[in-house]
């Protein structure tokens, strides 16, 4: 009894006077390759997809450190991001990762390689994809004040065929940025697409949109006829 | 008026000697897994695999609190792929385990002194430890109940089974041979990560960007390519994914039984050649 009492002495006195851990932050390993990570994974990739998204969801939390998104190797980041879509390619949760999180990065350089991550990825399931590249086109317009990108992005959306199942909103999106480029021709022609295609079936959306597409084409008769006296 | 049905049964005619050596090596098998799946019950083993059971759901409801979207798809994927590896890892230690003490205990000389074919015993001692297994994945079926899609969970269960029937039968051919639990659990884990790793390994060993010149690595491809040849591709027996995307199609279902059921034959084939060989 003596003998577990002194040893569990030694033991917390061990660890309270162990040196603390280092606090210089650790910097973003490399991805490795595809077949690295597949061989890892034991036949069955999803659950080594899911520990590696959330090891890196934590990497800024490291022992006695905070880390902010300003640290963080952001190629390392996408390469991280894309590693696990391909491990998993029916998760969402690095694309949520991009879009949500690592886009909020004080800096253009950073937030745009997450946008385009977003953008590049989108094309391969845009089905399941489509809510990021449309937030992918709010962070361009809102926070990185760039209405073409926003509008790319928007206008990829609004090309999708019916087929895929997208809300009115996602697909509208792109006429409104045009509107408000005073590019109101092709607002005009994305709208009569939009309302011809036979997408939006809710009758008050179709009633608004046709407002909005007589707006639009009295606008834009205005502005040729302004255009035509000068 | 109304007839009574005859009670009495009709006489059983005598048996020709082969069918009645069969009735008693089945009798014999059935009373030998009988006594290994009593064992199993009256051993920790429900216990051990009930308590990590519970932590494993505890736990996964701590990576499902980590998670900040498909909680629920993170909950049940870490569920699946940890229970499935702990329900394995118990299964084989518990088989090498079991054939250690028999070995050590002289109950198998015991037995194999009695007018008892050794075919019969191993078989017994088979078909007891694939009702274990059986047993072991209905429990984790009922664990993963809550969240998963019936019909997904139900046909991942069934691959589950099959893959420790798969482990069992390996792990029984390893335990007759070494007679040690340390090498026989070794080798069923070695032979486990080989087999679920298979597919991608062959990939690696042909891929373009391997210079494939020197003798060695050739040998080595050559071995490689051999090796997974006889292993069985463990990778498409119960992924996750068919847990919690879509569920397995039957084709996979029907693979992995005709798998295991020639993994079966070969192991027990080369299990009884080697325990009629050996001399107690």
């Amino acid at each position: 009894m003596l003998a577990l009492s002194l040893a569990l002495l030694v033991q917390v006195l061990f660890t309270t006077v162990q040196a603390p851990v280092s606090t210089s932050f650790a910097a973003l390993p490399r991805t490795p390759g595809a077949p690295v990570l597949e061989a890892l994974s034991l036949g069955d990739t999803l659950p080594l997809a899911h520990a590696l998204i959330l090891g890196l969801q934590s990497f800024d939390d490291q022992p006695g450190t905070h880390a902010g998104f300003a640290d963080l190797d952001y190629d390392g980041v996408r390469g991280w991001l894309a590693a696990v879509l391909d491990l998993d390619p029916l998760g969402q949760y690095p694309l949520l990762l991009a879009a949500h999180v690592y886009s909020q990065a004080p800096d253009p350089v950073r937030q745009r390689s997450m946008l385009d991550f977003v953008s590049s990825r989108f094309a391969s399931d845009p089905a399941r994809r489509w809510p990021w590249l449309a937030h992918a086109s709010l962070v361009a317009r809102h926070r990185l004040q760039d209405d073409r990108l926003a509008l790319a992005f928007a206008s990829t959306l609004a090309t999708q065929p019916a087929s895929v199942p997208m809300p009115g909103w996602a697909r509208q999106m792109a006429v409104f940025l045009h509107e408000d480029l005073h590019e109101l021709e092709a607002a005009r022609v994305l709208l009569g697409g939009l309302l011809q295609s036979g997408v939006v079936q809710d009758a008050h959306e179709v009633r608004f949109l046709m407002h909005k597409l007589e707006a639009l084409e009295r606008a834009d008769d205005s502005a040729s006829l302004s255009t035509s006296r000068h | 008026m109304l007839r009574m049905p005859s009670l009495s049964l009709p006489r059983a005619r005598p048996m020709d000697p082969a069918s009645a050596r069969i009735v008693t090596w089945l009798h014999q098998a059935s009373t030998i897994a009988r006594f290994t799946l009593l064992e199993g019950a009256r051993t920790r083993l429900p216990w051990i695999a009930g308590v990590a059971l519970l932590c494993l759901a505890m736990a996964s409801l701590f990576v499902q609190h980590l998670a900040i979207t498909e909680s629920e798809r993170f909950r049940l994927v870490f569920l699946g792929a940890a229970c499935r590896l702990v329900m394995i890892a118990l299964l084989c230690q518990h088989v090498a385990a079991s054939m250690q003490r028999e070995f050590q205990d002289h109950a198998t000389e015991l037995l194999l002194s009695l007018p008892l074919p050794r075919p019969a015993y191993y078989v017994g001692k088979l078909l007891g430890f694939i009702g274990l297994g059986l047993c072991l994945s209905f429990a984790t079926a009922l664990v993963l109940a809550i969240g998963a899609e019936p019909t997904r969970l139900v046909a991942w269960s069934a691959l589950l089974a099959l893959e420790l029937t798969l482990m069992a039968s390996v792990t029984l051919f390893c335990s007759v041979g070494t007679q040690h639990v340390v090498a026989a659990v070794s080798l069923s884990a070695a032979f486990y990560m080989l087999a679920r790793s298979a597919g991608t390994l062959q990939f690696l060993a042909h891929s373009p960007l391997i210079e494939a010149d020197g003798a060695f690595a050739r040998a080595a491809t050559v071995t490689l390519d051999v090796l997974l040849v006889v292993l069985p591709d463990l990778s498409r027996f119960a992924r996750s994914s068919w847990l919690v995307d879509a569920q397995a199609p039957l084709g996979a279902l029907r693979a992995a039984a005709v798998q295991s059921a020639i993994y079966l034959l070969l192991t027990a084939s080369a299990g009884i050649c080697d325990l009629k060989r050996r001399s107690f």
